[in-house]
């Protein structure tokens, strides 16, 4: 690979343990976030994109375990790092947002308690160093009067603001790497793209690598570098944002770029991808994407395809692409269509 | 039949009353909870031993041997006797109708005058909510075993009046609960749409209201059993409920008080007999509320 | 907030004046004559009337009452019909046993409720969680006049450890303390339990993991200070159940309080007294109850204080 490489995650393998059960919620994700650059995750709800998220900084909690693979920063894998080592990393070189700032600041400490804590832990910063920085660390992310916001609780603050004390938070070790885990969705449109902005701004400023966890291919056409689009716990197609836009391979990444609504085709209407996601305990021993596929063979049904490379940075998980394909051979030669105005 | 007609059969999709299914659901999930069933167990097995016991025993409650006063517990007297030679395993077991009698009148009693407080309070809402909250709040400054000592102190002491006051104590927790229930279920958007094709207020409260208030009637009448047990035992303890020679377990109690330096048993057994009881609803009532609890949902 | 507790104080007029009503009519909604019944079966006619006249019955109700409650607020309770003595004076310093043993006990009850439902919340499903929630269960479970027995048994009898009765000196106050406050501990035990065990599934508390906070200080810090907000509730509502509750313990341990007071009294059919007895506790209550509303809105920063 070109570039050099912050996080490589192999083969990560997190399940759910319930009522002895396993659920297999990340089965197998393996991707490449390049230094400086931001990868997206798109994939529909339950597709084990923010499960992934969480295990890079293991983040997650009983009955959830992460049970195989390695998740390499900058050369050490984290899977080997004991809590305390773990600690270390977390909210300083990798930092993390969430999906729900309406929730995720402790209600009952002011935002300046809340920024100085991790100062405290990472840098050592005291009471009075660690205000002036949090006040430096608001007006970097776009608060208003940072010196009278410190005072206050979560509480007095709308949620876009609430989500940029989350950011200010996050970047107050200046970490490598942040993962956001679908940090607009909760947010007005117009906060939501301010926010992206935002994201924008400062990775240019720091030089941060950013994850970003996201169902919006909106939102993955305005920040990504880079995408992996999962489904049922697997990565199915990995490519640079260009190449999926305008050469999506994978029938699933295809169907979800012909349920979006677009302004440079015409479109009569917008189609869905037929059927629906499978439950966990009735997962498909095949493609997990074939009951819904309409290229699906016996051989789709029947066996997994693994994470191929094809051409350069971009690997794929389908039959299709394979020598053993056993279906209608156009389908090789035009690669499942995306749909444009002459349709 | 006809084979079209067994196929017609066999093909149709079951469809279940959904309220069917709702009591199958929530005893699948009562099933799961051990502790819950070993309360209700318990209870079943009291309610059953509660009348087959004395039947079962043959002996007298109130028959007094006078040789044998203050007899520790042995073969021919489980239990031991107490200050009169009375048996009193079989005080206990002809005790247990009235425990288990005064627990389930009192929250029958308390139940059927606070629901309907608490469903016009919270369905009318507005200046009636307002005066019935007032007046709620009132009884409830009274708190724990006083109101109902207050009760009885005006109406007097025996096991009646000890029901209606534990009735009465009642009566503000079950009004609470079915107004907050009554005050969401009535925002539910199908209220409003049912209220909207016309549906008078009679059908809507006792069709779609109530059904949606009952579990945690349900909950809080056996956790509440559990109190009533404990206030009316209170009560008779104090000489304000059951009087001599009935064998109620709060007087018995009152009885071995005084000889607690020599025979300490006369105190023990009612006193361990309550708490199983109580134990049995407290449990059970738990396990209620975890299996009717929509978020305790998997 | 000055609002909010201008608001709630001006809401405990209804709720006092209520109170009053009430107590004041347990005199009248008792069947047959007050003055008879104080006065006993055989009394002669002239008592009968002298205590009528004493009390006022002769006037019309709203009278009575405005008698009654212009006496209360100005301290006059009446008078005693048994010692023939000003209630206030019969009353006050028993009440003071009464709020001391309610008070030590609420404190136990807190203490002991605190460690076991974090130590519970933190060690889910663990056999000390188990233990302590199975304990919980008997502890709310026991009649508190039969543990304060069992216990007078146990470590005044057996042992000698402690007296069995009375309220006089540290030692005497170990047990009737045990015994109330027993079940108070229970039930704040298994408010703190629950209340920790949904803090700690909240998004802020991954966010401090995310921040690289230790899990001690997540736990101590993080969780507990939103956790304890529904506690504070509890713990007042315990309060007043143990003011009422003392009236059971202290005639297991003869302690002279208002409870046993209050008792006595209602044998007695000495109705100033009860009438005084009961308003006290009642009122102690709905003030304990401001208190902890308003405490509750101040701890409770994520809730409206206009509402």
């Amino acid at each position: 690979m070109s570039q050099e490489t912050i996080l490589e995650v192999k083969d990560l393998r997190t399940s759910f343990f319930v009522e002895g059960n396993e659920v297999k919620a990340v089965d197998g994700v393996t991707f490449d976030v390049p230094k400086g650059k931001t990868l997206g995750i798109v994939g529909e709800s339950g597709s084990g994109k923010s499960i992934s998220a969480l295990s890079i900084l293991q983040l997650i909690d009983s009955p959830g375990k992460i049970v195989g693979g390695e998740i390499n920063f900058k050369g050490d894998n984290l899977l080997k790092y004991n809590d305390n080592q773990m600690r270390k990393i977390r909210g300083n070189q990798i930092s993390m947002i969430f999906q729900e700032p309406m929730t995720s600041l402790n209600p009952v400490y002011t935002v300046g308690q809340q920024l100085r804590e991790a100062l405290k832990i990472h840098r050592g910063l005291g009471k009075e160093a660690g205000t002036e920085k949090a006040v430096e660390l608001l007006e970097l992310v776009g608060i208003p009067s940072p010196r009278s916001r410190v005072t206050q609780y979560p509480f007095e603050l709308s949620g876009g603001m609430r989500q940029r004390v989350m950011i200010a938070m996050a970047l107050a070790c200046d970490p490598e790497l942040l993962v956001a885990d679908e940090p607009t969705t909760a947010l007005d449109v117009t906060i939501q793209a301010q926010i992206l902005e935002l994201l924008k701004e400062l990775q240019d400023e720091f030089h941060m690598s950013i994850i970003m966890i996201t169902h919006d291919l909106g939102v993955v056409a305005e920040t990504c570098d880079y995408v992996a689009v999962m489904y049922c716990g697997k990565v199915v197609e990995y490519a640079d944002v260009n190449t999926l836009f305008k050469n999506p391979r994978h029938p699933y990444t295809v169907g979800l770029l012909n349920s979006l609504p677009r302004s440079d085709v015409d479109q009569e209407e917008l189609e869905p991808i037929k059927g629906t996601v499978p439950a966990p305990h009735e997962m498909p021993k095949g493609c997990r994407f074939a009951p819904r596929c309409p290229f699906a063979t016996d051989l789709c049904h029947e066996k997994l395809p693994a994470l191929e490379d094809i051409g350069e940075e971009e690997q794929i998980r389908c039959w299709i692409y394979t020598d053993e394909w056993d279906g209608d051979p156009e389908v090789k030669v035009y690669e499942p269509e995306q749909r444009t105005s002459e349709d | 039949m006809s084979n079209q007609q067994a196929e017609a059969a066999t093909t149709q999709p079951k469809v279940e009353n959904p309220r069917v299914k709702a009591i199958k659901d929530f005893y699948r999930r009562l099933k799961k909870n051990v502790p819950a069933l070993i309360g209700f167990y318990t209870i079943l097995f009291l309610v059953i031993f509660a009348f087959v016991g004395p039947w079962i025993l043959q002996t007298d409650p109130t028959e007094t041997d006078v040789i044998n006063k203050f007899a520790g517990p042995s073969a021919e007297h489980w239990f031991g006797t107490d200050h009169l030679g009375r048996d009193i395993f079989t005080r206990i077991v002809h005790g247990m109708k009235l425990t288990l009698g005064i627990g389930f009148a009192s929250v029958f009693m308390g139940a059927a005058m606070g629901i309907p407080i608490g469903i016009i309070a919270g369905y009318y809402g507005g200046k009636i909510d307002a005066v019935i909250m007032r007046l709620i709040d009132i009884l409830l400054a009274f708190p724990g075993i006083l109101l109902a000592l207050a009760i009885v102190s005006i109406l007097g002491g025996n096991l009646i009046n000890v029901t209606i006051a534990v009735a009465i104590y009642a009566v503000p927790g079950f009004a609470r609960i079915i107004r907050g229930s009554t005050l969401a279920a009535k925002n539910l958007e199908y209220v409003d749409a049912i209220k909207a094709l016309g549906a008078g207020d009679g059908r809507i409260i006792f069709k779609h209201i109530l059904p949606n208030v009952l579990s945690p009637v349900i909950v809080n009448a056996t956790l509440y059993i559990a109190t009533a047990i404990l206030t009316a035992a209170g009560l008779s303890f104090l000489g304000m409920g059951a009087q001599p020679p009935r064998p109620e377990w709060g007087a018995m109690l009152n009885d071995g008080r005084s000889y607690m330096r020599n025979a300490g048993h006369i105190a023990f057994f009612p006193g361990m007999a309550i708490v199983i009881v109580v134990l049995a609803f407290n449990i059970f009532g738990d396990g209620l509320r975890d299996a009717l609890d929509p978020k305790m949902k998997k | 907030m000055t609002v909010y507790i201008i608001r709630r104080v001006l809401q405990l007029i209804p709720v006092l004046l209520g109170v009053s009503i009430l107590v004041f009519s347990l005199m009248h909604l008792t069947p047959g004559n007050p003055a008879q019944l104080m006065a006993g079966e055989n009394a002669p006619p002239e008592t009968i009337e002298q205590i009528e006249e004493s009390l006022g019955l002769n006037d019309p109700l709203p009278v009575q009452y405005w008698d009654y409650i212009s006496g209360v607020v100005q301290g006059d309770l009446g008078t005693s019909m048994r010692y023939n003595t000003p209630v206030a004076e019969e009353v006050f310093p028993r009440f003071m046993i009464t709020l001391e043993l309610s008070i030590y006990s609420t404190i136990l009850s807190i203490f002991m409720g605190l460690i076991a439902g974090i130590v519970s919340a933190v060690r889910q499903y663990s056999v000390a969680d188990i233990t302590i929630m199975i304990v919980a269960l008997f502890g709310l479970s026991m009649p508190n006049f039969w543990l304060g027995l069992m216990l007078i048994q146990w470590f005044a009898v057996n042992l000698g450890w402690f007296p069995p009765t009375g309220w006089e000196g540290a030692s005497s106050i170990v047990l009737p303390v045990i015994s109330l406050g027993t079940a108070g501990a229970a039930i704040i035990a298994r408010m703190t339990r629950s209340s920790m065990l949904d803090v700690i599934s909240q998004d802020y508390i991954r966010t401090a993991r995310a921040k690289g906070v230790k899990q001690r200080v997540i736990i101590y810090k993080h969780a507990l200070k939103n956790a304890l907000i529904p506690v504070v509730t509890v713990a007042g509502l315990q309060f007043g159940a143990l003011l009422a509750g003392a009236v059971l313990t202290e005639s297991v341990f003869a302690i002279n309080g208002m409870g046993r007071l209050l008792v006595d009294s209602i044998t007695q059919r000495d109705f100033p007294v009860v009438q005084a007895c009961i308003l006290i506790i009642a009122v102690v209550f709905v003030l304990v109850n401001l208190v902890v509303d308003i405490s509750y809105k101040f701890l409770n920063k994520r809730i409206d204080l206009n509402d």
